[in-house]
């Protein structure tokens, strides 16, 4: 990969990587260092990536760089920790995509990732399979669960009638 | 012992479950939670095609089923704008383009540079001329000369001559008497000066005719002209106007300090630009400080 192959990975990928990353541990400056880790990462081994994968490879590298994060960190904690009935109460929003953003943030971070990928990035169960280190069957499994987690917070905030 | 036919062996016995029938179950049994997997998977077009019979043959038989498994189609997730600030400190520069962009800001910093010193220039050579007290030691003004008078050359006449005919012409000497307009000083016939840009020639005379002026009444110059512009204030200010389309006076302080901190901000220098402000509020010049250069300028008040 060239220094302007790089250049345009940095334009046309960081927001997603960030975006995805963001997303995930819902905080602006961890995720921030996050992505730059990444890039960082990418520019010392810039030669040996070819730019066809190189989208791939940010989101596998910033995904794995976050689960050191969230295993480093106590502060980012999934949903088992909520209180779903002191969570449920706040929602007002009538906006279905912000409250779906609501709902993700009460998923297992693992679920949660692979729902971002699927969704925000489009990527296919075996993409999101090599990203995560999961298998197909595992990654399905997970957006499945999702889908329905996000579909029973929405019943309980009265928006799935 | 080899074979495996030496070992004794149980043969199964024909044992049946009674009611094999109870086991069985078909879509309609599935539990609530069951059916959402079914569902979101369908949704998603994951489906074996197996399970996508069963799910069809389900629709038909159920149609709110398949009314409530397309809602699920609804739970995907659109991006939010969310904008990585720090994008841009990643890009890298090839060495070719790190060369032409140093050449760039190098050479924009001295244009930046250049114009905040031609455009403080003018102030700072006129403020002085107008301030500083008049000066005008050998200064005397003859009535009329006498044609029959020797001539005598000196030079560097130590005495001070003030004599002044009906226009009035500065001098200064503290000799010289203010309250008198009879006190008259004799002088010496002839003086030239050895300054090439004043001489002056003082022939005869008539000490009479010459009248004493208080020195608080000597008038400043007035070839001073009122306003002067410089082609790249000029110029700045037909840009704007262009721009903005608007008549805004051009901030010239504001342009400079601007062109300061963009350098700064480019090179890392600390470069200063301040205005030194009266205690009336008025700005009566600038300073401006930096490692090389360090210097102070006076502003004109139709400057400000």
């Amino acid at each position: 990969m060239t220094v302007k192959e790089y250049n345009n990975a940095v334009r046309e990928f960081g927001d997603h990587v960030y975006r995805f990353i963001y997303r995930s541990i819902r905080d602006q400056h961890r995720a921030g260092d996050i992505v730059q880790d990444t890039y960082e990462k990418l520019w010392r081994c810039v030669t040996e990536i070819e730019y066809a994968a190189v989208k791939a490879w940010l989101f596998t590298s910033a995904y794995n760089r976050m689960i050191d994060v969230i295993r480093k960190d106590s502060r980012l904690v999934d949903v088992e920790f909520y209180d779903d009935a002191s969570l449920y109460a706040e929602e007002s929003s009538s906006d279905l995509n912000e409250v779906l953003h609501h709902a993700l943030e009460r998923l297992p971070a693992v679920q949660r990732s692979v729902i971002l990928l699927r969704d925000y990035e489009g990527y296919h169960y075996n993409e999101i399979a090599d990203i995560t280190g999961l298998t197909e069957h595992q990654v399905k499994t997970y957006i499945f669960r999702g889908r329905t987690a996000l579909k029973n917070y929405l019943v309980k905030t009265s928006v799935w009638q | 012992m080899n074979d495996d036919t030496d070992y004794p062996r149980l043969a199964p016995p024909d044992d049946r479950y009674p009611s094999p029938g109870n086991l069985f179950r078909s879509a309609n049994d599935l539990a609530d939670d069951q059916f959402d997997l079914l569902a979101a998977a369908w949704s998603e077009n994951a489906l074996p095609d197996d399970s996508l019979a069963e799910m069809e043959a389900l629709f038909v038989s159920d149609p709110a089923k398949k009314t409530y498994a397309k809602r699920f189609r609804l739970l995907h997730l659109s991006p939010i704008d969310d904008e990585w600030k720090g994008k841009n400190a990643l890009l890298r520069t090839r060495p070719a383009a790190k060369i032409i962009r140093r050449v760039y800001l190098a050479t924009m910093a001295a244009a930046a540079v250049a114009v905040v010193l031609l455009t403080l220039r003018p102030f700072a050579e006129k403020q002085p001329a107008i301030q500083a007290p008049v000066r005008s030691p050998e200064v005397a003004v003859v009535s009329e000369p006498a044609k029959t008078a020797p001539l005598v050359v000196k030079e560097q006449v130590p005495v001070p001559v003030v004599a002044v005919t009906k226009t009035s012409v500065p001098s200064e000497k503290k000799e010289l008497p203010v309250t008198e307009q009879e006190q008259i000083i004799k002088i010496n016939p002839v003086i030239v000066s050895a300054r090439t840009e004043t001489p002056v020639i003082i022939a005869e005379i008539d000490g009479r005719k010459l009248l004493a002026v208080k020195l608080n009444e000597i008038p400043a110059p007035v070839n001073i002209p009122e306003r002067e512009e410089n082609w790249i204030m000029k110029g700045i200010a037909g840009l704007s106007r262009a721009i903005k389309k608007e008549k805004t006076p051009v901030d010239g302080y504001a342009f400079a300090k601007s062109c300061i901190n963009g350098i700064n901000s480019v090179f890392g220098s600390e470069m200063e630009l301040e205005k030194v402000i009266s205690k009336n509020g008025d700005t009566v010049g600038v300073t401006f400080s930096s490692s090389l250069l360090s210097f102070s300028a006076p502003v004109r008040k139709s400057s400000q």
